[in-house]
């Protein structure tokens, strides 16, 4: 049976308060500039790209998300804008200049939670703050303060091991927050939740995001994540690994749960699928046919 | 069912099996000795004396073979003199748990033989000493020399191709060395311990800090942690409960190079004490001695375990947490199931349903 035709509006569609909170978001400054970024490995004469050319500009408390499809490389971009990784060409700018080497002023969450294991959550959230020089108490008090925005007050003196995943990140998020760093990157932070607790970590850094100044460049390959958080979405390709749209998301803020069936969501959410994917990767055509010629039941 | 399993494969069993077999794998050993030394025909292959009868070379309380004492008995009936009698009862080195048991109690009230000889707690107090002198000089240069080839491939590249070939010499090669350079007296013993512990030391720390997760440094460094920083504040602590059971495990190995060290030089410590009860045939006292050196070695660990759980209380056992001491499960004891305090059983309707339900 062929499906009906879903009518669906164009993505680049804007309403006029989505067009503009994008005008409002070009007057600000950029803060992270990533220019004919390249990235490649191996010896020999054997080079692998990872990706090649890519280039960014994300502006002051701008929520970027970069997905793709496996392989094209978009943790290696976060990794190379913290500083953990070398580029072997381009550069990176942040607030103008170029980064050498990790620093407090790119925050980052990774997928695994990366706590540290030894110091009590509230420990792990002043880590950051006594290494900028923060006195003893100070560092405390902010420390709290993080807490209460993500809502642990009552496990600052818990360890990290007797946390859920949930507010393990929730924790890393508060720590790397501590640091008021300029811009907070987010390497898949929720792909190791289930996928409830994702749905709900994905409204907490929303609420968490209004409240605080701070840009984030988020990297998933949650399509849906994607269109639920970021204002543009960077739409990345593999092999190469290149960026091949950058999307600006028509789906209004504040957002809910409820515009996952928005018109807007939906023909977000087609058009990455056929960047992503490609309009004839449809996966059944690719699987191999099997006969039940056995099975001697009657089968509608 | 997977409940009454007891070879359940790599499962846990219940706290009350495990303290079964605790107690069963001291109690297994214990009670074959007891058969071999209590009942008389197992083993048992010497009879003694207690009245040589006819034969003159019997005296009474001579432990004599099986098979000549009845050549003897039957050679005195057939000829109608006097028959000599005894029981049976095993060689001299293998004295029944009892005796070893008063030994216990009597080793360290016995009064040594000659009056400058140790008493017993004497001889252990020095042998305690040695071991904790040569593993503790061992340790203030071996851990900060493991933790620095663990952290920086540079001081690895440096070392340890001589310590992976140092490691490989005995310790017990290099006595008469250590006797020559430092004399006879403790020297040379510590030293010997030290010599024994210390390159396996820098290999085995090396290697627990090359395992901590670079995630946690990576980490860090987006924190704003400079290189000092990353070692003393990352590295180390997360390290440091590796390197503790690195020292427990080091520790039991110097217990072992205490025997050859303490022969070396004159003779001291625990070890004199059992060369000595041996040559007097006291062996009794020779397996009390040895018997000794395991429960201070097992307490010791025991007591170095508990302090762990004090000292690195991230470790600590929660609910359902299965990392437990390999000898000794009695210091986790596991949580019970707290409920949240308003927490009611939800009222079903049509009644609670029974198990069939």
């Amino acid at each position: 049976m062929q499906p009906a035709e879903l009518k669906l509006p164009d993505y680049r569609a804007q309403s006029p308060g989505v067009a503009a909170r994008f005008d409002r978001i070009r007057q600000r400054p950029v803060i992270l500039r990533v220019r004919d970024l390249r990235k490649s490995f191996g010896s020999n004469g054997k080079t692998h790209v990872v990706f090649d050319g890519v280039n960014l500009d994300i502006r002051r408390r701008e929520f970027v998300c970069v997905v793709g499809a496996s392989g094209c490389g978009k943790s290696t971009l976060a990794r190379i804008v913290a500083g953990l990784d070398d580029a072997s060409g381009g550069e990176v700018l942040l607030d103008g200049r170029a980064v050498a080497g990790p620093g407090p002023d790119r925050g980052m969450v990774f997928q695994g939670y990366t706590l540290f294991p030894w110091l009590t959550v509230k420990r792990n959230v002043m880590f950051g703050l006594l290494m900028l020089g923060r006195a003893e108490t100070a560092a405390d008090a902010e420390a709290r303060e993080w807490l209460e925005m993500v809502g642990l007050s009552k496990f600052e003196d818990a360890y990290p091991h007797e946390l859920s995943g949930g507010m393990k990140q929730r924790v890393a998020i508060a720590r790397a927050l501590a640091n008021n760093p300029r811009i907070l990157l987010m390497d898949e932070p929720f792909g190791a939740l289930d996928a409830l607790t994702r749905c709900k970590m994905q409204s907490y850094l929303l609420q968490i995001w209004r409240k605080v100044d701070v840009t984030i460049l988020f990297i998933t390959h949650d399509l849906e994540e994607a269109g639920y958080l970021a204002d543009r979405i960077v739409v990345m390709g593999a092999n190469p690994g290149r960026i091949i749209e950058v999307i600006e998301n028509p789906v209004p803020r504040p957002r809910d749960a409820t515009q996952f069936l928005s018109p807007e969501f939906l023909a977000l959410k087609a058009r990455l699928d056929e960047l992503i994917h490609g309009p004839a990767d449809s996966p059944e055509e690719k699987l191999p046919v099997i006969k039940l010629t056995e099975a001697g039941d009657e089968v509608e | 069912m997977a409940h009454h399993d007891w070879l359940g494969l790599k499962r846990e069993l219940p706290r009350k099996r495990q303290l079964l077999l605790a107690a069963l794998s001291f109690i297994i050993p214990l009670t074959i000795w007891c058969a071999i030394s209590y009942v008389p025909w197992i083993w048992h292959p010497l009879i003694r004396v207690t009245d040589p009868g006819s034969v003159d070379y019997f005296s009474t309380g001579l432990d004599i073979p099986k098979a000549t004492f009845y050549k003897e008995e039957a050679k005195a009936r057939s000829a109608g003199q006097a028959v000599p009698l005894g029981h049976l009862v095993n060689p001299v080195y293998l004295p029944a748990p009892h005796a070893v048991a008063r030994a216990f109690y009597t080793a360290f009230t016995t009064p040594p033989r000659l009056q400058d000889e140790p008493w017993l707690h004497e001889s252990l107090a020095h042998s305690i000493r040695t071991i904790f002198l040569g593993f503790i000089i061992s340790s203030v240069f071996g851990v900060p020399v493991g933790i620095l080839c663990g952290t920086y491939r540079f001081f690895a590249k440096l070392q340890e191709p001589f310590v992976e070939f140092f490691r490989y010499l005995p310790a017990p090669a290099f006595a008469a060395l250590c006797v020559a350079v430092l004399g006879i007296q403790d020297a040379p013993k510590i030293a010997l311990i030290f010599i024994g512990t210390f390159f396996q030391q820098i290999l085995i720390i090396a290697n627990s800090v090359r395992k901590v997760d670079p995630a946690l440094v990576e980490a860090a460094q987006t924190l704003g942690a400079s290189r000092l920083k990353l070692v003393s504040r990352v590295v180390i602590p997360a390290s440091i409960t590796d390197i503790y059971t690195d020292l427990r495990i080091l520790l039991g190995w110097a217990w072992t190079y205490l025997i050859v060290a303490e022969v070396v030089g004159t003779m001291s410590g625990i070890t004199l004490f059992i060369n000595q009860q041996a040559r007097y045939r006291n062996f009794d006292n020779v397996y009390a001695a040895i018997a000794m050196i395991g429960i201070i070695g097992l307490s010791c660990d025991m007591i170095l375990a508990w302090l762990g759980t004090v000292l690195f209380p991230w470790k600590r056992k929660h609910r359902g947490a299965k990392r437990q001491h390999p000898l000794f499960p009695l210091f986790d004891k596991p949580k019970p199931l707290v409920l949240p305090p308003h927490y009611r059983p939800r009222p079903q309707p049509g009644g609670q349903l029974d198990a069939t339900g």
